[in-house]
């Protein structure tokens, strides 16, 4: 996954399609394709080749005649589950308690061991063996943990906790600083004399395993300098996933409906989700930054950057810029006359056409709006918009223009035709008042 | 019923189980594949799992308590005593462990009594013990079933795993049938049957009005599908350049960057990959081609803006620059490569006469044809996939002498032995025995089915070939696959009143293709009150199923004569 993964990272760089070459930042690579592939030539060029015989036997056959369509399965939930924790936890108790017994008893001995312990190798010897008997020698021909027999230079040792006999393979030393800090003795004094003499108690793995475990216990809960970042981290993203965000969203939404009294308020919140967000981007900066003694620490560390960069990018593409007072003025201008317009000519002028292409375009348009900002624009005519009356039909023309200039965020357009719009009602205005009682229907002349 | 799906759901519980906080993932080498078909880094980083660790006996001893570990392992001896190893000493904070399979109460206990610092919080089994690489397609990464045409025991049980938790992830219980003629298939059925009784309460599930079925397939009953080329993307690319774990090796090309060694074709993650994978060469070379020039007008459109903010902006207003310039690249690249092996290996020619072949049209001019295409001095594999071809696909009273004729050519040209003695082991994995009525029959049917075709308008010379899977399916859509051929496993279970058929889920022991997934994505599509799911021991081109036929015929001494009648 891991191999994968970066491999994957790696692809989604900034490589030209047509050479290959990965430029990292994406101006260099649009640089560079404005000089290496403008001619049109050279582009086409390399895939015309590409194809040959292939593209007119296969192609002419199988193109155009297939549809897209693929087949949709409804959402399913989860698979089967089968939960096996009640019966491990069954079996583990047992053994737990088994085991906390045999650590206990462990130590009390450990705690006799040191009591008393006498500095000669010999004297010593006789104190260990009065506290823990030492298994007889004679019947045991082979080591019980790895079973290889004993010899000349296989030799048996005793484990000064428990008494049972292993070789020297299957054995490990205590050294007695250890052994004291693990009874929690500082015993400094008695320390210092021994030393020199016998530094360590020879174990069997069992019982050595038995300490250690008890030791890793007490570090169990020691938190590195990561941990804190990392929780500060979580809690400015809940803040942002879980609140901020949807706030600015009902706000941002308020705004496009030309509700300018919330402004300050979508200002606001727009600048605290940034502030997170840059908060975010530094302390998982601070993360990556730490003192990293072991492997896996770093890729944690490096991960968890990876990880907090997206979020900060998902988090910035989430919340557009906001409009100006004055764009949002004029949303709410265009709404106001738009309102009067109706009231005035106390009719709708084909309404449910319009709304109907509109909604249409509008569903359609709407994730590419992006796309099209700086795309040429210019308005498409909706052949739906008829009516029988020129002035009213250029009437809807022009609204339906409006609609569109709008979704593609040309205000300037807008205005202009708006203008228009306004020039035109009042004629129809007129007209009607000239040709008496006939809305929707009357001749120029 | 979306295996992506079902695997995806799983791990998603997984990460969601544990708790907010910092989490690793401990997997096996298996486990490793399933979870990284269905999930890319950046999706399950954002699942706060940010190390990926392989449990192996040279794992590393960083411990990091503060992290919490979620263990996915499939439920092997290995992975147990690993595990035991694990929990004595502890590297991380609290351990989730989940077994992809059933897994029994010795082994639970042994674990139990490993845990003595009290470590583990959760212990589940999650049936994701499969590779889900479509919705409708597994793979249990299987290369070789058996040998003497019979089950290797260990291969016998992970299909039979498999299988379970594929039923078992979609809450599926199914009929199950077999295909009689083929020993291996019964085998399996049966242990399959075996794990249903004996787990009856995870089977014990809420069905519909329509039971499903498991439709349990030998390859030896098709033996041609996976020697002809392919033209469609996916199987394309798998047959030319070799898919392994949804990646693709492209050391060998020539002055290629390191960064593109390796690349990674996985749908889930890849939409242009999704979009065009069951289309075919010449369609996505069109949409290549046109994806250049798209780029390369919008990067036209905005050639009079000169001051950096202006391209600032440019960049910004397409989110999807970045991405696609590299996924763009990384499918440039790979059509190169197989368009380079299309001209090389003159596959168009190799195919159109492959296609002839198995479709018996122009069965007289077959063997001129062999032999003019190996005059061509074609590869030694394709020139011996031709001649295996032909040995499958003929039945004349002649095509014995011919077939001697065309082996000795194949000698006479120095093809390697290797490729030679394959002729043979392709015979006698072929469990075909064509009764000559039979033959005719069948003949008479692709006849007519020709004929319509005909009427229609000229078909993709290059397509013509259906898989044998593909018309069994149709039957069992219908409800007209025989029972005599298809029989149901036990009388028990067997419906009374003529069957309706809503679920399928159809595994072949020795492999399928990505043609054939690529059928059954189309009968899934053309008929929308079924669904299908396709599964193999592994999913084949031609060179790895001729692995697997030399491994599975290696002590089979049965002659051309015995097998068949001519
Ligand atoms: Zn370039
Ligand atoms: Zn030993
Ligand atoms: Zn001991």
């Amino acid at each position: 996954m891991t191999e994968a993964g970066e491999e994957n990272i790696v692809l989604e760089g900034f490589l030209c399609p047509i050479c290959k070459v990965d430029f990292g930042v994406d101006l260099k690579l649009f640089l560079h394709f404005q000089e290496a592939h403008s001619e049109d030539q050279d582009l086409v060029k390399s895939f015309k080749d590409l194809f040959g015989k292939a593209k007119e036997k296969i192609l002419k056959n199988d193109i155009g005649k297939k549809e897209e369509r693929h087949y949709v399965w409804e959402p399913q939930e989860i698979g089967e589950v089968q939960s096996h924790f009640q019966y491990f936890k069954h079996c583990r108790n047992k053994w737990v308690e088994h085991f906390v017994m045999e650590t206990n008893k462990t130590v009390v001995r450990l705690e006799k061991l040191l009591c008393n312990l006498p500095q000669d190798p010999n004297k010593r010897k006789t104190h260990e063996q009065t506290i823990v008997h030492w298994l007889d020698g004679k019947d045991v021909t082979r080591c019980p943990d790895c079973t290889k027999s004993f010899n000349i230079t296989r030799r048996q040792h005793h484990c000064r906790l428990c008494g049972s006999i292993v070789c020297h393979e299957c054995s490990c030393f205590l050294p007695l600083a250890k052994a004291y800090e693990t009874i929690n003795e500082t015993a400094k004094n008695q320390l210092t004399s021994l030393t020199q003499s016998s530094p360590s108690f020879r174990l069997c793995v069992h019982c050595g395993q038995v300490l250690e475990n008890r030791e890793q216990i007490k570090y169990r809960d020691l938190k590195p300098l990561m941990c804190d970042y990392y929780d500060k981290i979580i809690e400015c993203r809940n803040k942002i996933e879980n609140d901020l965000l949807i706030k600015f969203n009902q706000t941002y939404n308020l705004l496009k409906e030309g509700e300018s009294s919330y402004l300050t308020e979508a200002n606001r919140i727009r600048s605290d989700i940034v502030k997170l967000a840059e908060a975010i981007d530094a302390l998982s900066n601070r993360i990556l930054k730490l003192e990293n003694d072991t492997n896996s620490s770093k890729v944690t560390t490096k991960n968890i950057r990876l990880a907090m960069i997206q979020c900060v990018q998902s988090t910035v593409l989430a919340i557009p810029a906001l409009p100006s007072l004055k764009e949002i003025e004029e949303i709410a201008q265009r709404k106001r006359e738009a309102a009067e317009a109706r009231l005035r000519n106390g009719q709708d002028l084909d309404k449910p056409k319009i709304s109907q292409s509109v909604s249409k375009r509008h569903s359609t348009q709407k994730n590419e709006i992006k796309l099209r900002l700086e795309d040429g624009w210019s308005p498409v005519t909706n052949a739906n918009v008829n009516s029988d009356n020129p002035v009213v039909e250029q009437m809807n023309i022009i609204k339906n223009y409006i609609k569109q200039a709008k979704e593609a965020y040309r205000f300037d357009e807008v205005a202009s035709l708006e203008r228009n719009l306004q020039e035109l009602n009042e004629e129809y205005f007129k007209m009607q008042n000239d040709s008496g009682n006939m809305p929707g229907y009357s001749t120029k002349n | 019923m979306d295996l992506i799906q079902a695997v995806k759901l799983y791990i998603i519980k997984m990460t969601e189980d544990c708790g907010p906080g910092m989490k690793v993932l401990l997997m096996d080498k298996t486990t490793t594949s399933i979870v990284s078909a269905v999930f890319s880094q950046s999706e399950i980083l954002q699942r706060e799992v940010y190390l990926f660790e392989q449990l192996t006996s040279t794992s590393s001893s960083d411990s990091m308590y503060h992290m919490k570990c979620i263990t996915f392992l499939r439920p092997t001896r290995e992975n147990i005593s690993l595990l035991c190893k694990e929990l004595r000493n502890p590297r991380y904070g609290y351990y989730y462990i989940y077994f992809s399979n059933i897994i029994s109460k010795t082994d639970i206990k042994t674990i139990a009594e490993s845990d003595i610092q009290e470590v583990v919080r959760e212990v589940q089994e999650y049936y994701a013990d499969y590779l889900a690489i479509a919705p409708h397609l597994f793979s249990l990464n299987i290369p070789s079933c058996g040998q003497c045409l019979s089950w290797d025991p260990l291969q016998l049980t992970r299909c039979t795993q498999g299988i379970i938790s594929v039923l078992l992830s979609l809450k599926k219980n199914p009929l199950i049938r077999f295909q009689a003629s083929s020993k291996m298939s019964k085998q399996l059925a049966e242990k399959v049957k075996v794990i249903f009784s004996k787990e009856e309460n995870l089977f014990n599930l809420k069905q519909g009005d329509i039971q499903p079925q498991l439709l349990i397939l030998d390859r030896r009953e098709d033996p041609v599908t996976p020697l002809l080329m392919p033209w469609s993307y996916q199987a394309m690319v798998h047959e030319l350049l070799t898919i392994n774990n949804n990646q693709v090796d492209l050391s060998h090309i020539e002055d290629i960057k390191p960064d593109l060694h390796k690349v990674l074709l996985c749908a889930e993650q890849d939409d242009l990959y999704k979009q065009n994978i069951y289309k075919n060469f010449g369609e996505i070379g069109e949409i290549m081609k046109s994806l250049i020039d798209d780029f390369k007008s919008k990067a036209k459109n905005h050639q009079k803006l000169d001051t950096i903010s202006d391209m600032k902006a440019f960049v910004e207003n397409y989110p999807q620059f970045k991405k696609m310039s590299g996924t763009v690249a990384k499918h440039v690249i790979i059509m190169e490569q197989l368009s380079n092996y299309v001209t090389k290996k003159n596959l168009l020619e190799v195919s159109e006469l492959q296609q002839q072949i198995a479709c018996d049209i122009q069965s007289s001019q077959h063997t001129q044809k062999i032999r003019e295409l190996i005059e061509k001095n074609i590869p030694d594999e394709e020139a011996s996939k031709l001649v295996m071809l032909y040995a499958l696909k003929s039945f004349s009273k002649d095509s014995n002498r011919e077939l001697t004729s065309l082996i000795q050519i194949l000698k006479s040209k120095k093809v390697a032995d290797h490729w030679i003695e394959l002729v043979h082991d392709v015979m006698k994995f072929q469990s075909k025995i064509i009764l000559d009525n039979e033959n005719t029959l069948k003949n008479a049917k692709q006849i007519t089915k020709r004929f319509y075709k005909d009427l229609k308008g000229v078909d993709n010379i290059f397509t013509q070939h259906v898989p044998l899977m593909k018309e069994l399916v149709e039957d069992l859509i219908k409800s007209r696959l025989k029972e005599e051929q298809y029989p149901f496993l036990s009388d028990i279970n067997q419906p009374t009143k003529k069957y309706e058929v809503q679920d399928i889920i159809v595994f072949v022991i020795g492999g399928v293709t990505y043609e054939e997934s690529m059928a059954i994505y189309n009968l899934n599509t053309a008929n929308p009150q079924v669904r299908i799911i396709l599964g193999g021991s592994t999913v084949h081109n031609s060179s790895s199923f001729l692995n697997e036929v030399k491994l599975a015929t290696f002590g089979v001494i049965k002659s051309r004569g015995g097998s068949r009648k001519l």
